[in-house]
């Protein structure tokens, strides 16, 4: 049995040595090949895929876009805070009065606040990592801290800035407040200067670290919350 | 160097060629002996009786493949050589070639059947059949004798796919050679 085995063997190595010599050689200069009909259908297939998620987020935004162009809630936002600051008037009224508002607070701050909480649907959240870049974006914004995130929305009224800075400029002096605000807020004007509503600008009170160096225990000037309105009205 | 350079100098009766030779094709001629044979001194004698073998059939020969034409003379003298040891001591190891031996089961009633030439043909026409690049790895582990890491670095592949490949080529050709009568 053993020895027919070997002679099978035997035969299976002089058949082997047998075979074409054409394709003995031809197989020492086969390399493995990448299927190119392969990469291509891959190329073919993922540009494909692009383009339809490209026009589908396209398509979203400008739906979205164009219902937000139509959301009264914008417009409805700028009547909320001049109405707020009517119905302040006559809280202060009242105060002088000898009446406290129920929630013990002014009443300008509370507006603010309303007006923030519902800026933030409008705004952007960004990472602490953004902030520096919003300050050198070039373009005039608003930014936000309600104390758990940062958001920032940009305005085209670069015009509304320098109100802004005059509606500081006029409440120069520490506004003071018992109350600590719940929302801090910042304008930037793009080239790293920075204004809060209770300092003048300056060129210094730029960068994250500064930003967040303020005083919790201050209420914005009435000026500061008309010119905010205003930036959202005319944006 | 070119096989047809090598070639001439055969023809030219010059030294060199078997130098030459040794440079090309010394180790596929030692490892083509050693899966036959299992001595490793008995291939390097085969591989000079290749090379003297060479050097007698030329310049009356004149080889158009180099490689082959060496394979094919160290196969037969291996094989006279094997004969020649087995009837001296049976047994013995035969490395590659006996990877082939599970396609050819132990049948006694075939074996009085088995038709060289059929198996030859029927081998040439298993080879032919196989993709370009199943054919290289075959062509190269059984014929030229290479080892699995040098296959799979030859042509680009890893080792397992080699080592998988040749399996499944192996089963393929025991079902060939069943289906054509030979086992």
């Amino acid at each position: 049995m053993k020895e027919s085995k070997n002679e099978k063997l035997l035969v299976l190595y002089e058949a082997i040595g047998e075979i074409d010599p054409h394709v003995a050689t031809a197989a020492l200069k086969y390399k493995h090949k990448t299927n190119i009909k392969s990469i291509r259908l891959v190329i073919v297939l993922a540009a494909c895929i692009c383009i339809l998620a490209a026009t589908l987020i396209v398509g979203m935004n400008l739906a979205l876009g164009g219902a937000k162009g139509e959301d009264p809630g914008d417009k409805n936002l700028a009547e909320d805070a001049e109405n707020a600051l009517t119905e302040e008037a006559e809280d202060v009224t009242l105060a002088t009065d000898g009446t406290q508002p129920e929630w013990g607070v002014p009443d300008i701050k509370k507006d603010l606040e309303n007006l923030l909480n519902e800026s933030k649907a409008v705004m952007t959240a960004i990472d602490d990592s953004e902030v520096d870049t919003v300050l050198y974006n070039g373009r005039l914004s608003l930014m936000l801290s309600d104390g758990a995130k940062l958001y920032f929305k940009a305005f085209e009224n670069v015009e509304n800035a320098e109100a802004l800075k005059d509606s500081l400029s006029v409440s120069g002096e520490l506004l003071g407040g018992a109350e600590t605000l719940k929302y801090k807020v910042w304008i930037s004007f793009g080239d790293g200067r920075v204004v809060t509503p209770y300092l003048e600008y300056s060129e210094e009170n730029i960068f994250y670290g500064i930003l967040f160096d303020y005083s919790p225990k201050v209420l914005p000037s009435d000026e500061f919350v008309t010119e905010l309105i205003n930036l959202f009205e005319n944006n | 160097m070119e096989d047809n350079q090598i070639v001439d100098l055969y023809w030219e009766r010059s030294e060199r060629a078997i130098k030459e030779t040794d440079i090309k094709y010394g180790r596929m001629l030692k490892s083509t002996s050693l899966s036959l044979l299992s001595s490793n001194e008995d291939a390097e004698e085969c591989v000079n009786d290749t090379y003297l073998a060479a050097w007698n059939r030329m310049p009356e020969e004149r080889p158009i493949y180099l490689g082959v034409f060496l394979s094919r003379i160290i196969r037969n003298i291996s094989v006279s050589r094997y004969r020649a040891k087995h009837r001296e001591k049976r047994g013995g190891a035969y490395a590659v070639t006996a990877e082939l031996l599970e396609c050819i089961p132990d049948k006694s009633s075939i074996e009085n059947d088995f038709d060289n030439d059929r198996l030859k043909d029927a081998l040439n026409n298993f080879i032919i059949s196989q993709s370009e690049e199943k054919r290289a790895m075959f062509i190269r582990r059984y014929f030229w004798s290479e080892n699995i890491s040098d296959i799979a670095a030859a042509i680009g592949i890893s080792e397992s796919k080699v080592k998988t490949t040749l399996f499944r080529m192996r089963i393929a050709l025991r079902e060939l050679l069943e289906k054509e009568g030979l086992l």
